[in-house]
Parts: structure tokens; sequence; C-alpha cells
């Protein structure tokens, strides 16, 4: 039983893992290419390297979890050690995965203020400040 | 906007240290491929006259203002809002400060200062008395 319990387990978690890296990678590019202003190359290097990230994080948390430190007799212990394992392995791929949609909003937040052209309150009031030529006239140029 | 033009009271301690630190932090990028320009003009001086001869410059030794280079002018909470907005290191703090939640906030903090202006420095009758910087005084 307990090498059935390993097999569900490795069955459920990879696939699992796979989605998430999948959703992250799919929806994330739109962040990064309005990020980086459109240039989609660039866009989607930095897409795949956090992906990869993402995928070395998750399957070696998921392989070094594998091991149970008691064997599994019968039917019931196979679903009380997979709900363990498996509830674990999805706490873990949340986390990770909210990291990375936190550091894809603050890229894109920090790219956004950078780009600002006017300050975030409207003004007071308004003058016309004097040109140069005014300028001159006034100190008698 | 690229350039903006903070009037500060030169006869005031409070006011000329922080002219001193905004000098000092690092520019934010203007949103056209360059930096946000400062220049330190003194509130009420002959320099500032003849820059904006339209402006009311008795209101601006009452109040820190801004003058950006499109003749926007910026006062009180709003001319520390923009002048935050200006260092590359707290523009999201200015960001946060002119949300609507947080606008009661900054007016405080700038209520504040100016309660501490007055506690740290009178109203300045004797002039600089030695203590203006190189800008002179501000009736100069």
């Amino acid at each position: 039983m307990t090498v059935t319990t390993y097999l569900v387990y490795l069955l459920i978690a990879v696939p699992l893992t796979i989605w998430v890296a999948r959703t992250l990678s799919r929806n994330g590019r739109i962040f990064l290419v309005d990020v980086f202003h459109g240039n989609a190359e660039f866009a989607d290097a930095v897409n795949r390297l956090l992906v990869v990230g993402f995928y070395l994080i998750n399957l070696g948390f998921v392989t070094l979890f594998l091991r149970s430190g008691r064997p599994v007799l019968d039917a019931s212990g196979v679903f009380e050690q997979l709900s363990v394992k498996l509830g674990i392995v999805m706490l873990v791929l949340g986390v990770v995965h909210l990291t990375n949609v936190w550091i894809f909003n603050k890229i894109r937040t920090r790219s956004r203020l950078d780009s600002m052209t006017r300050p975030p309150v409207p003004p007071n009031d308004t003058v016309q400040p004097l040109t140069m030529t005014e300028q001159a006239a006034r100190y008698g140029y | 906007m690229r350039e903006l033009t903070v009037l500060y009271d030169a006869r005031c301690g409070l006011c000329r240290r922080f002219k001193d630190w905004l000098a000092a932090q690092r520019p934010a990028p203007d949103g056209y491929g360059g930096l946000v320009r400062l220049r330190f003009v003194a509130a009420g001086s002959a320099h500032a006259r003849a820059l904006y001869p339209t402006l009311d410059h008795a209101a601006t030794l009452r109040d820190v203002t801004v003058v950006a280079d499109d003749g926007a002018v910026y006062v009180g909470d709003r001319a520390w809002i923009v002048c935050l907005w200006a260092t590359g290191d707290h523009r999201h703090t200015a960001v946060r400060l002119a949300s609507p939640a947080m606008r009661p906030v900054a007016r405080a903090i700038v209520q504040a200062a100016a309660g501490l202006r007055r506690v740290s420095g009178g109203d300045y009758a004797d002039g600089c008395d030695g203590q203006c910087d190189r800008e002179g005084r501000a009736d100069a």
C-alpha cells in the first residue's frame, strides 16, 4: 500500500505543479509585456526564467516530501497519508505562486511610477513663467 | 514635467534642512526618458519675484510652494507631495499620500511640520542673523 500511496501522490502532485506553472506563465506574460513596454521577446525570456525557478522549487519540494515515516497498511491509510501530503504540497504551491504574482505586480508598479509625467496631485493654481526674452528685458538687456 | 522650482523660506532652519535633504536625494525619472530637475529659490527673494511676477510672494513665505516648468503651482501639502514625487526613492510614498484616504494624513503631517517650524524658529522678525544659506536673505 505504501507504493500505491507514493504513486497516487506523484500522479496528483506533478500535474498540479505543471498546471500552476502554466497558469503563471500564461498570465504573467501579459504583466511582463506591459512592464517592458511591448518588448515581447524580453518579456518571454524573463517569464521563462521565472517559470523554471518555479518548477525547480516545487518539483524539488514534491520529491523531498514523498517519503512517509511509517508504512501504509490499508486503504484508509492511503487517504490519510495523501490528504496530509497533498494538502501541504498545495499550500506550498499556493505560497510560491502568490509570491510570484506579488513579484510581477511589484515590477509593474515600479515601472508605472517611473513612467509618470505629472505629480499625483492637481495644482492649486497656475502661473505664466517668464520667457527668456521677457527675463532679459526685465534686466535691461 | 521636467523641472520643479521649490520656493522655500531661507530664514527658517527646518526649511533649509528639508531643502538640503531634498537636494541630496536621487532624482526620479520624468517619464520622458530624463530626470526631474529641482531648482531651489528663496521664497520672496528678488530672484523669485523676477521669475514669477504674478505669484503671491507673501503666501510663498507662509507655505512651501513648488512651481513646475509648465506653470503649475503647488502649495502646502500638495507641494510636499510633489517634492516627494520628484525623488527616486520616495515616489511611492508620494503616490500613496496623494490617494483620497491618505490626504488627511498628509495634511496633518504638514501642519505638524508648520507647528514645529513656528516653535523652532519664531516668526523670523530679526532676519537671518547669519544663518541664511547662499541663496541669501528672503527680502534681498
